[in-house]
């Protein structure tokens, strides 16, 4: 028996009695033995943690208590803290840590059953866009293994995607869970910020961070984000809005529904084949019934510059712990303690890490701070007022989430510029705070295409009842990568 | 506006930020910053006046909570001092911050 193909068809199979989640780990662990050779997804496979977990509960299930994630394998990214394991967020610097405590995510998904699998590689830190950055080696795209898959969260995308896990948790700080769902072919969904606890979430940028389950469908990721929403007092801009159960009601009528397609989404630097198949998925819409719109967010070409000088200038301010003396190497050259902070950071992070520090350094410091950081978080303002105007005009923003399908392992760590820019239709979202979805929509030249849907802030049922609408439209989500020995 | 960097600001800033970097690291920061500075210098041509910073992502406002202990409600002392890379006596243990 295979591997069931979505959290609900597996909820079925445990509940009916077909099968265990001892046996439901094994399949996963057999698929990971398989595929981890040819896409390295995981930093960490933890075996015996695992199987331990699904035995505790299969007999909590024979005891009549049965959560809502009851026996199903997830992987979590390695920037999310565990008790079992490491938690590195696939740095040298946190080589030997581990977590003394769970995040709140983790707390609640584990409370309702979920058994950990293993973390999954990510870039370091969370930051970049293509998972080559990872200090443990990159992640390979299991559609095409010469290309990646996206970033930051492509480890557990690439998990998705391959079979390996039914779900997973990835981190989305400027696209870093829809842009690698995109390239993966799988659904990435980033919650409005303060929808989901960040507690326990190692930090990039704090006031763009945001926790996001990654899934084969639309419904598991509304499942999915029912048990990981809520207020949490350990993070405190968590929102006491109601979290609603979103999973019961997918079903939407989108009769009169008004779908905003922004002109700019499809300017200089997408792809002609990407527009194509995103044109064709909102025909889906338009045939059910909904009203497409061409609206206008005329600041969208600077979504890019804003939000890396603001991640970057959080990002190196978040970095600034990491000194040496709490975590990193300790055998060091250097003999007075300045010397120490800067051999333990110059030889304990990569070079995105880096670049982040010096970017951010640079946006906050004396004389500049002004015309880069100030300026930044004003024209965000701007960019959120421009979300706030279009969204009393539609009831849902529609494009591409990435402007370009998976590209070739290498072809954009020499220009960071350039994979900067491959996050252009993904970093508007989280600067106007809302939430977003990435649902697959077709495929060119086999490799997936992601169809992107944003709405107002804690309207996430809004977006997943659109967004499952147009996924029963099609079977995109089950087509499998082939596994052979050429890829 | 001309985005001033150059080999002095980078490494200024590496030192700043406690950043060790080699010349050849130096060199390619210094390239790579300037194409993305001159890059993200687009924002200099927004008309910002009276426009606010958005510090605050969430809308939400400070409350005040209940002064209560959770000290040992995640870890226990004895597990986070485990995390420490150098312990004594039950203190982490670091290089000296201070010389005689």
């Amino acid at each position: 028996m295979s591997l069931p193909q979505t959290i609900a068809a597996a909820k079925k199979s445990l509940d009916a009695g077909e099968v265990s989640a001892v046996e439901l780990t094994k399949q996963a662990l057999a698929q990971t033995g398989k595929w981890e050779q040819k896409i390295h997804a995981f930093v960490e496979v933890l075996e015996e943690e695992v199987l331990a977990q699904a035995k505790e509960s299969d007999k909590r299930r024979k005891q009549g208590r049965v959560g809502v994630l009851e026996g199903i394998p997830i992987a979590v990214k390695d920037n999310i803290c565990t008790t079992e394991g490491h938690t590195r967020a696939a740095s040298k610097m946190l080589e030997n840590f581990r977590s003394p405590y769970d995040a709140t995510v983790v707390t609640k998904l584990k409370k309702e059953g979920a058994v950990i699998i293993g973390k999954a590689n990510c870039d370091e830190f969370a930051m970049g866009a293509s998972t080559e950055y990872s200090a443990y080696g990159p992640t390979k795209n299991p559609w095409d293994t010469s290309r990646v898959p996206g970033g930051s969260s492509g480890g557990s995308a690439a998990a998705v995607a391959s079979g390996e896990v039914l779900a997973a948790l990835g981190t989305d700080t400027g696209g870093s869970s829809r842009h690698p769902a995109s390239f993966c072919g799988v659904v990435g969904m980033r919650p409005t910020y303060g929808r989901v606890s960040r507690f326990g979430a190692i930090a990039y940028g704090s006031s763009l961070d945001q926790i996001c389950p990654i899934t084969r469908t639309v419904e598991d990721a509304a499942l999915m984000l029912s048990v990981m929403a809520g207020q949490d007092r350990r993070d405190a801009t968590t929102s006491s809005t109601p979290v609603e159960a979103y999973h019961e009601s997918l079903s939407t009528n989108m009769k009169g529904v008004r779908i905003g397609v922004p002109k700019e989404f499809f300017g200089e630097g997408i792809d002609p084949a990407v527009a194509t198949i995103i044109h064709q998925a909102l025909k889906t819409f338009e045939e059910q019934g909904a009203v497409l719109q061409e609206i206008s967010l005329p600041l969208t070409p600077l979504g890019v510059p804003v939000y890396y000088l603001l991640a970057k200038a959080e990002g190196s301010t978040n970095l600034a712990r990491y000194d040496s003396l709490r975590f990193g190497k300790q055998e060091l050259a250097a003999a007075s303690l300045i010397d120490r902070y800067k051999e333990a950071r110059g030889q304990g992070f990569g070079p995105e890490v880096k670049r982040t520090i010096l970017m951010g350094t640079y946006a906050l410091s004396a004389g500049y701070a002004d015309a880069w950081y100030k300026q930044a978080a004003k024209v965000r303002t701007l960019i959120r007022r421009e979300y706030e105007a279009a969204f009393k005009e539609v009831d849902i923003i529609a494009g591409p989430t990435t402007i370009e399908t998976a590209f070739k392992i290498g072809s954009k760590t020499g220009d960071p510029l350039q994979m900067y820019l491959t996050d252009a239709l993904v970093v508007l979202q989280p600067l106007a705070g809302i939430p977003a979805i990435s649902v697959p929509a077709g495929f060119v030249n086999n490799l997936p295409v992601g169809l992107q849907l944003a709405a107002p802030h804690f309207e996430e049922q809004r977006l997943f009842a659109a967004a499952h609408t147009y996924e029963q439209q099609h079977n995109f989500w089950q087509k499998f990568p082939e596994f052979t020995a050429a890829n | 506006m001309s985005t001033s960097i150059s080999k002095d600001v980078v490494t200024k800033m590496a030192d700043l930020a406690r950043l060790q970097l080699t010349n050849e690291e130096l060199t390619e920061a210094t390239k790579n910053l300037e194409g993305i500075f001159a890059h993200f210098s687009a924002i200099q041509g927004i008309d910002t006046a009276n426009v606010p910073t958005s510090d605050d992502a969430s809308g939400l406002t400070n409350v005040m909570r209940a002064d209560e202990s959770h000290s040992q409600e995640l870890a226990s002392h004895d597990e986070l001092l485990d995390q420490a890379p150098q312990t004594k006596n039950g203190q982490v243990q670091v290089k000296a911050v201070f010389t005689k």
